[in-house]
């Protein structure tokens, strides 16, 4: 099982950033390319929903650390993504109506959706200093 | 990213390549007052686009609920992009043949 790991602080790296990193480790371990847009939609909503809330409270300096963990053996993929912001349980985000129309269905909820949709497992995990999201992606 | 014509009255916006977060939030203000400033229908041609996040799909509901869905068509999606409005519950915007 390999594993990688960095450390980011959102005052100087993008979401972008995290995800060409994160995108880069997977397919550095054959991680299949026709399933990359899937994987960076799932890795794309999680990392942005860090970048942009997890420290957006901490007024005047609303940046913060981002540390990436991943272990792979080429077939499985576990990605954690650990933030120092405030406690957010993402898990907990009531998936959006999906039988509403398209005109009457709300604008909230639907990254949080479509992580859950795009990755085989996912876990949530905070201790009191830091917030951990698992994600488990079989390639 | 986003290109914008117009043809008997209805507004054309033309996608091209990766519509992440970063584009969309690019693209967000001029698409919305197009969307806002027309009165013909609305048309999203994604034939050359090649990925969207969920701030896609936001543009997307943004724009049926300024326009509404009788007016607004999205065409020429891929089958990997058409997975993710289907699965989000947008698919009925979508009028490929």
């Amino acid at each position: 099982m390999k594993e990688y790991s960095r450390l980011f602080d959102t005052a100087e790296s993008s979401a972008e950033d995290i995800i060409t990193y994160i995108i880069g480790v997977f397919s550095e371990n054959s991680f299949p390319a026709e399933k990359t847009n899937q994987l960076r939609l799932g890795i794309e909503e999680a990392v942005v929903n860090v970048c942009n809330y997890a420290y957006i409270h901490n007024f005047p300096v609303t940046t913060g650390p981002v540390e990436i963990n991943i272990k792979t053996d080429g077939k499985v993929f576990y990605t954690e993504i650990r933030d120092e912001g405030i406690p957010y349980n993402p898990l907990k985000t009531p998936n959006p109506d999906l039988w509403a129309p398209a005109e009457e269905k709300e604008i909230g909820g639907l990254g949080i959706y479509l992580i859950k949709q795009m990755t085989d497992d996912i876990s949530y995990e905070n201790d009191g200093k830091s917030n951990y999201l698992r994600l488990t992606i079989m390639a | 990213m986003v290109k914008f014509s117009e043809k008997d009255g209805t507004l054309i916006c033309t996608f091209e390549g990766l519509l992440n977060t970063v584009a969309c939030n690019e693209m967000d203000a001029d698409l919305k007052e197009h969307v806002e400033n027309t009165t013909g229908d609305v048309i999203f041609d994604l034939a050359d686009t090649d990925y969207i996040a969920s701030s896609f799909l936001r543009l997307c509901i943004f724009t049926a609920k300024a326009v509404g869905t009788e007016r607004f068509n999205i065409i020429n999606t891929k089958k990997e992009i058409y997975d993710i409005f289907e699965m989000s519950g947008l698919d009925d915007l979508i009028k490929d043949e």
